[in-house]
């Protein structure tokens, strides 16, 4: 009997599993393969040209799915992005252009997200509405401002001390860029690093178990608005600062790809499970394969068939998981079986 | 019914890395009631899954009527009539008794002119709980039942099918003893009809007194089978084997030595928010002060009240300053943590790692400026894995990966190092075998010693004897007993709540036989 149970142990677990591994590299492989597959059929691909153009395609996209992303952990849900984006770049424009003061344009626009993610966070705790219905309320709204403010117009007029800024360039990359790389080198730090990034996660996970381990959940899901809201802020920016306007139509379904790029970089809708550098990946694969099919001279408009079917494709990377792990465990039991038997064998 | 068997043949099963079963055969026989038991983390619950077709195993085969079968899921394991009950109810709260029986038994629903006939419906579930004795109202919402009468309906609504096997998976454990009874009744019952029931629960009693035989697993291998009369001794040595047994010797964990007279929280009004009443009480140093009392004698709310848990008004001192509470932060930032045996619900963060569900209360302290060091939370796993023997594989694993009483260690080593003054602790080991519930006994104690003080809810008579220093007996938002020393024993603690059971609920009138009338305390 004693022999029966020592057979049981569990297998070292310093060696991460099969699955984990297809977890975690799935969508870093596909893009490596997306990327030596194009650089191989084209060489305009890694062209300084196409390298800097794909970094400043990206980075409205960037920007707003890596903050959106702590409100997805978090549990919730924000949709108003596209329009806060929107407006955010229409009152910065319009801001700069009455006043000619590039800051003041700029402090106006990051009020503008700021007071967007102020106002979700407040209705989704405070007032317990649903996010969805919160935040999709929302975007209707500044849409709606967004375009009566312009009568569906562009801004234009802006002072030529921002037209400087924005064409300027820093060790070859554009201030957009920069823009992009510290906010999300400083999103990757806040998630992994701080306690706030464990508060978000464990919220996420189990509301009322984070709320009875004596962490506040209204304040840590408003902060999660916040985050996104200021992300859509600089977003709205880097839109104002690559057209040279305010653009009242513009990031429209922005919201849509930014949450695919979320759940394709491995982040769960239902909170608790992700994490900012794997939307970076999301987002990565999304802007790749968009500047491949650019390449290929598809348009946008079949471009979205494209994505789409990748999107539906990277969910279904979960399933492959199971799959390996429940064959890896059956291989295992079988192997010791045979062991413990043999030695049963041999002791007779 | 024709003599039938089902069960499992040489099984071996793993989840990932981790293998929970070597070599099992178990074995159901018609009319016979089978028990099931074993420490957490012990095989159980997978020898119920497999059994219930929820999985397959990895190596082995499961058998019906000695013929191997393949069960792909649940309703493969149905259409060989064995059917299972789980601990959680699987009962729609909002629909009525009578849609639930068909929704359980899963028969379609009946028609007349294409659309729904409500009148059918209700007349089968009335013809159906009258054969099975059970009286209970078939308009009224599953969620308005009493929670005992909801087991008898989804038992009732199992038979509609007529099952050759009945698996019981801890239906009992959201039950009070009492209600228990109506349940377990139910099933001898059923099981002198001919359908064979196997009970998996942790209550040792209901196991000695309801079942015809039991089957005992430990660390994944079958160690032994006992058939009637059994004894609750010989279950305990075989569940726990010789290393567990010196755990088990340590009954009593009061300390006479270190008690004082000081009292910590002095508790002038505590609103109970249900029950529109106040009690006052309080706490001294280094006591375990324990609460009880039937569901709604404001006793539980009490300890989440301290805990801060539940919002309620409170005028108390803490060491003299002035203690606030009303929501879990409040308390903790006056000292109190508190601490819930529901994990599921109120514990754990089921995505993160053990050792992140271990810091969560105290991230501030794990570095500077709002960084927490990853080396910080890593080390405070390792030393509070080995302070209060956790078993578990590394600190970045899952906390799902560990059992519910491990689980419960770590929730413990979270609320510890928070630092609090007291622990207000909401049942402290349910859903706990008992070696780790012997061990969480002594951690509670071990901080009392050193200066602390632990509040204590636990509808546990046995668990509130071994633990406490001072046991207060709730009952309608008062306090009606207070007992210490020589006067705490469970059947005190039982005898002094006995004034309820003066006017019984309603499901008590069902069948309560005369011979199963001792009261709660085990021997």
């Amino acid at each position: 009997m004693t022999a029966v149970a020592h057979v049981v142990e569990q297998t070292k677990t310093s060696s991460k599993p099969a699955s984990f591994w297809v977890d975690a590299l799935f969508v870093p492989g596909v893009i490596l393969a997306l990327i030596v597959y194009l650089s191989s059929v084209s060489d305009f691909f890694l062209s300084s040209g196409n390298l800097n153009n794909l970094l400043n395609q990206m980075v409205l996209l960037m920007l707003v799915a890596t903050g959106a992303t702590f409100v997805i952990l978090a549990r919730e849900l924000d949709l108003s992005i596209g329009a806060g984006v929107a407006l955010t770049s229409v009152l910065s424009a319009s801001t700069m252009a009455a006043t000619g003061s590039v800051i003041a344009g700029l402090l106006a626009g990051l009020a503008c997200g700021l007071t967007l993610g102020l106002i979700n966070g407040l209705l989704v705790t405070k007032l317990e509405v649903p996010a969805f219905v919160a935040t999709l309320g929302m975007a209707v709204i500044l849409r709606g401002v967004a375009l009566s403010r312009t009568d569906g117009g562009i801004v234009t007029g802006l002072p030529s001390g921002f037209t400087t800024l924005a064409t300027g360039e820093f060790l070859g990359l554009s201030a957009i860029t920069w823009l992009m790389i510290i906010t999300v080198g400083s999103l990757v730090y806040v998630q992994r690093q701080t306690s706030f990034g464990y508060r978000v996660l464990a919220v996420g996970g189990n509301p009322e178990a984070a709320r009875l381990a004596g962490i506040s959940v209204t304040r840590i899901k408003i902060l999660c608005f916040m985050i996104s809201g200021l992300t859509i802020a600089l977003g709205g920016l880097a839109l104002m600062t690559r057209t040279q306007s305010g653009q009242p139509n513009g990031a429209a379904a922005l919201e849509l790809y930014a949450v695919a790029a979320i759940v394709m970089g491995g982040t769960s809708l239902f909170g608790g499970r992700g994490s900012v550098t794997r939307t970076i990946s999301g987002v990565l694969l999304i802007v790749i394969l968009q500047n491949g099919l650019d390449l290929y001279g598809v348009g946008y408009d079949q471009q979205q068939i494209v994505i789409g079917l990748v999107f539906i494709g990277a969910a279904t990377v979960d399933f492959v998981r199971r799959k390996l792990d429940s064959r890896a465990a059956r291989r295992r039991v079988r192997s010791t079986l045979k062991q413990a038997r043999s030695a049963k064998r041999v002791a007779k | 019914m024709t003599d039938r068997s089902y069960g499992l043949h040489d099984v071996s099963h793993s989840y990932g890395a981790t293998r929970v079963l070597n070599d099992v055969s178990i074995t159901l026989r018609s009319g016979k009631v089978c028990g099931l038991i074993g420490q957490n983390g012990a095989g159980k619950s997978t020898i119920v899954k497999l059994l219930s077709g929820a999985i397959s195993p990895t190596v082995g085969s499961v058998q019906v009527d000695g013929v191997n079968a393949t069960l792909r899921s649940p309703a493969d394991a149905k259409s060989h009539g064995v059917l299972t009950i789980h601990q959680e109810s699987q009962l729609f709260q909002d629909l009525d008794v009578a849609t639930n029986i068909f929704g359980v038994a899963q028969q379609r629903l009946p028609k007349r002119f294409g659309l729904i006939d409500r009148h059918r419906i209700r007349s089968h579930a009335t013809d159906l709980l009258n054969s099975l004795g059970v009286d209970v109202e078939v308009d009224r919402p599953v969620s308005t039942l009493p929670l005992a009468e909801q087991r008898l309906v989804e038992l009732a609504a199992a038979m509609a099918t007529r099952p050759a096997f009945l698996l019981l998976d801890e239906v009992t454990a959201s039950l009070e003893s009492a209600a228990s009874r109506v349940v377990l009744d139910f099933a001898r019952r059923l099981a002198a009809q001919g359908t064979g029931i196997a009970i998996i629960s942790h209550r040792l009693a209901e196991v000695q007194e309801y079942c015809d035989e039991v089957t005992v697993v430990r660390e994944g291998a079958l160690v032994g089978s006992l058939t009637k009369p059994i004894s609750q001794v010989e279950m305990v040595d075989l569940m726990l084997g010789p290393q567990g047994l010196a755990e088990h010797d340590l009954r009593k964990t009061a300390n006479p030595d270190v008690q004082s007279n000081e009292v910590m929280l002095d508790v002038q009004t505590l609103e109970l928010p249900l029950l529109g009443k106040t009690i006052n009480f309080g706490l001294h140093r280094c006591e375990i002060l324990g609460m009880t009392g039937v569901l709604g004698s404001g006793a539980t709310d009490a300890v989440r009240v301290i805990g801060g848990a539940l919002a309620g008004d409170c005028v108390a001192t803490l060491n003299g300053k002035p203690f606030r509470t009303g929501t879990p932060l409040l308390a903790k930032r006056s000292g109190v943590a508190f601490l819930s045996g529901d994990r599921r619900r109120e514990g754990i963060a089921p995505d993160m790692s053990i050792a992140d569900n271990m810091a969560l209360s105290s991230l501030q302290k794990l570095g500077r400026f709002g960084r927490v060091s990853r080396s910080a939370v890593r080390k405070l796993c390792d030393s509070y894995k080995v302070t209060l023997s956790i078993r578990m594989g590394a600190p970045a694993d899952r906390i799902t990966t560990l059992s519910g009483g491990n689980q419960q260690k770590v929730l413990i080593a979270r609320v510890l190092a928070s630092g609090p003054s007291i622990i207000a602790v909401d049942e402290p080991t349910q859903g706990v075998d008992i070696g780790a519930r012997m061990q969480i006994h002594l951690l509670l104690r071990e901080f009392a010693d050193r200066g602390g003080a632990v509040l204590v809810f636990s509808s546990d008579p046995e668990e509130l004897t071994n633990l406490c220093d001072r046991v207060l007996v709730l009952e309608d938002g008062e306090v009606v007993d207070s007992l210490t020393g020589p006067e705490l024993t469970p059947n005190k603690i039982a005898l002094a709540g006995v004034s309820q059971a003066q006017q019984p609920p309603n499901f008590l009138a069902l069948d309560v036989a005369g011979a199963h009338n001792s009261q709660g305390g085990r021997p």
